[in-house]
């Protein structure tokens, strides 16, 4: 324990530099603004930020996009209860009754519940990275290669499992993007893969014309072929003091969803978006009045609030420990690093405490910023959200194209964003879940390597996967999620919950 | 039963394509042996893969409903695509102004609910909070104005 605290000093000291806490507050608002905002996710506005951190130390940079990633999970909630608009994905339970609340004048407590009870879970989700993560690093520093390739496969399993809508479209989905990442030059054998004669493709396909054209164009597209919706804005905000009853009901609805979320983030493929219908679901269960729900009751702002909070710190404990992105956000996470010349994985901790404990410090600090952030100055974003789409998405667009461009200097890397954004916008009308994709596109080139790894070691025997303790335990889990979706009653829950 | 689930069928389908390229423009990379995996394997593996998961899901689409697929309009895809094309276009050989403005004009059309002078005001401010946050403040390699025809 008394190791932990030091590491924290350690943490603060780096984290609480004018230039860093400056980092942390910039990148708290654009996700604010981001989150805020309909239409934009966390992904794609990572990705196209992406260049704007170049220019920064390794730990900046890092700072800013986590502030990034959590600032849009604050502002989702509030476009959530105002507009019954779901800002992110992961604040989509949040409009069930916090919209209702607002509708009963009591947007102001709502808003106040969901910030104080994410300030709460984001607290304990890093708290439990700050624990966890060195001693699972410690733990991973056994794993070789068969256990990477092992937990990989879990993950892109959960992924699949975690997906809505049908789980054979989502395999599928997985294993194009297995076959997208696999484009370029083999690092074993020197021979390039689906080059086309195209030189750029040479060096594999760039992440950020992928992750910006399939979350951020390809949402725009489709926005834009619904019809202008006459925005229900709640107009008053109201007293932003919770009641006593309504903070009763509160409190422990916040702790439930705290656990659920900081379990949930830590799983591949899990993140913000589960943890905040796990946790509703939950909720829902347990009550003594289940019939308040979707009628404004105050458990249903509280615990999906925290729970997506916690998860979205959790689920850096597989980036930063094994160097595995479990998300899409995680992966672009990882784009970052290297571009920082940071290699993810179980040395990080070990050699750059400096970086991991800065990075667990500035945490804490973004989010009493987001609290600030979000409830005083919340007239100011309402304002924004009367600003109409039609001049909000021509921004998005330039920001997307130069964003994309200043990756590489490249006027292809653009041409690659148009050919990725119309690909996401046949996907997304086929009913055809992106996250999938993006995940296998990250992790095929990893995986080719350990599972061809793993086979030098065992000459050719895939009974080595099985015969390693670890290996087998993680495939054994695998195969209980690859269970979990035959059984009939498991997809009944799947349903219901997407 | 009528058939009613047209968006699986073109899922599928789709897949089936891709899996298909991926053997057809791959079918000259070595495969090697299981002990030593050349750049072939897991081409060829997951091609067949995605092409039997393709033609499971063609097939399910006659058995199973579906939803409906939401309704396509294409101005706003074309403008879109106009849009990220023409600044690819004039980045570099007009420079970041232009191609910005470039940008918010096409875009702007791809709205249906588009107005002429509120387009204009928002180019020419974009564009020019464009070169001051790219080229001013973050030192981005790119010429806020230049003639390269």
């Amino acid at each position: 324990m008394d190791e932990i605290f030091q590491n924290l000093a350690t943490g603060f000291g780096g984290a609480f530099t004018p230039v860093n806490l400056g980092l942390c507050l910039i990148g708290c608002l654009l996700g604010t603004l981001i989150g805020v905002l309909p239409g934009i996710g966390p992904i794609a506005t990572i990705a196209m930020l992406l260049p704007i951190t170049y220019g920064l130390s390794p730990l900046g940079a890092l700072i800013m996009l986590a502030g990034i990633y959590y600032g849009a999970q604050y502002g989702g909630s509030t476009t959530a209860v105002l507009v019954n608009l779901p800002g992110e994905s992961s604040s989509v339970v949040t409009c069930l009754d916090g919209y209702q609340m607002a509708k009963k004048g009591r947007a102001g407590s709502a808003l106040t519940i969901a910030a104080l009870g994410s300030l709460f879970a984001g607290c304990v989700g890093t708290l439990l990275l700050a624990a966890f993560a060195p001693i699972l690093a410690k733990f991973a520093e056994q794993f070789r290669s068969p256990e990477y390739f092992a937990l990989m496969l879990f993950g892109l399993i959960a992924a699949v499992v975690l997906a809505s809508g049908s789980v054979v479209k989502a395999i599928a989905m997985v294993v194009l993007g297995l076959l997208f990442g696999l484009v370029g030059t083999d690092v074993s054998s020197g021979v390039t893969r689906y080059g086309f004669g195209v030189p750029e493709l040479y060096d594999g396909i760039d992440f950020v014309p992928v992750a910006v054209g399939l979350f951020g164009l390809a949402e725009i597209m489709s926005n834009l072929d619904k019809r202008e919706e006459n925005r229900d804005l709640a107009s008053k905000v109201g007293s932003l003091w919770p009641t006593r009853e309504e903070t009763r009901r509160a409190i422990p609805a916040v702790l439930r969803g705290t656990v659920v979320g900081s379990l949930l983030g830590i799983l591949p493929g899990g993140g913000a978006v589960l943890s905040s219908f796990a946790a509703y679901t939950l909720e829902k269960k347990i009550s003594k009045h289940p019939e308040e729900f979707g009628k404004g009751a105050v458990e249903g702002v509280a615990a999906p609030e925290a729970a997506n909070n916690a998860g979205a710190q959790t689920s850096f404990i597989p980036l930063l420990t094994l160097g595995i992105p479990s998300t899409p956000v995680m992966a672009i996470m990882v784009g970052a690093m290297m571009i920082q010349g940071i290699a993810p994985g179980t040395a990080l901790i070990k050699e750059r405490p400096d970086l991991f404990w800065g990075i667990v410090a500035s945490m804490w600090i973004g989010n009493v910023m987001l609290v600030i952030i979000n409830l005083p100055l919340i007239g100011l974003w309402v304002k924004l959200l009367h600003v109409p789409y039609r001049i909000l998405f021509p921004i998005i667009l330039v920001l997307c194209c130069v964003g994309t461009y200043s990756t590489g200097n490249a006027t292809t890397l653009v041409v690659m964003l148009a050919i990725f954004s119309v690909l996401g916008y046949v996907f997304v009308k086929l009913g055809c879940e992106t996250a999938p994709f993006l995940l296998g596109f990250v992790l095929g080139p990893l995986m080719e390597e350990n599972l061809r790894r793993s086979m030098v070691i065992s000459f050719g025997d895939p009974l080595i996967f099985v015969q390693r303790p670890i290996s087998a335990t993680i495939l054994a889990m695998t195969f209980g999620l690859v269970l979990l979706i035959v059984l009939p009653q498991f997809r009944k829950t799947r349903e219901v919950a997407f | 039963m009528r058939f009613n689930n047209l968006q699986d069928l073109l899922a599928g389908l789709l897949f089936v394509a891709f899996g298909a390229a991926a053997l057809w423009f791959g079918q000259n990379y070595a495969i090697g042996s299981a002990t030593r995996m050349g750049p072939g394997y897991l081409p060829n593996v997951l091609g067949w893969l995605l092409v039997g998961l393709g033609s499971f899901i063609t097939l399910r689409a006659f058995v199973i409903g579906g939803v409906p697929i939401p309704r396509i309009h294409l101005r706003p895809q074309i403008m879109i695509i106009a849009a990220l094309l023409a600044f690819a276009l004039t980045v570099e050989r007009l420079g970041l102004l232009a191609a910005a403005a470039a940008v918010v004009v096409l875009g702007s059309l791809a709205s249906r609910e588009a107005r002429p002078l509120e387009i204009i005001v928002i180019a020419a401010l974009t564009a020019a909070a464009a070169v001051g946050l790219f080229i001013y403040l973050l030192g981005q390699p790119m010429q806020p104005w230049t003639w390269g025809f």
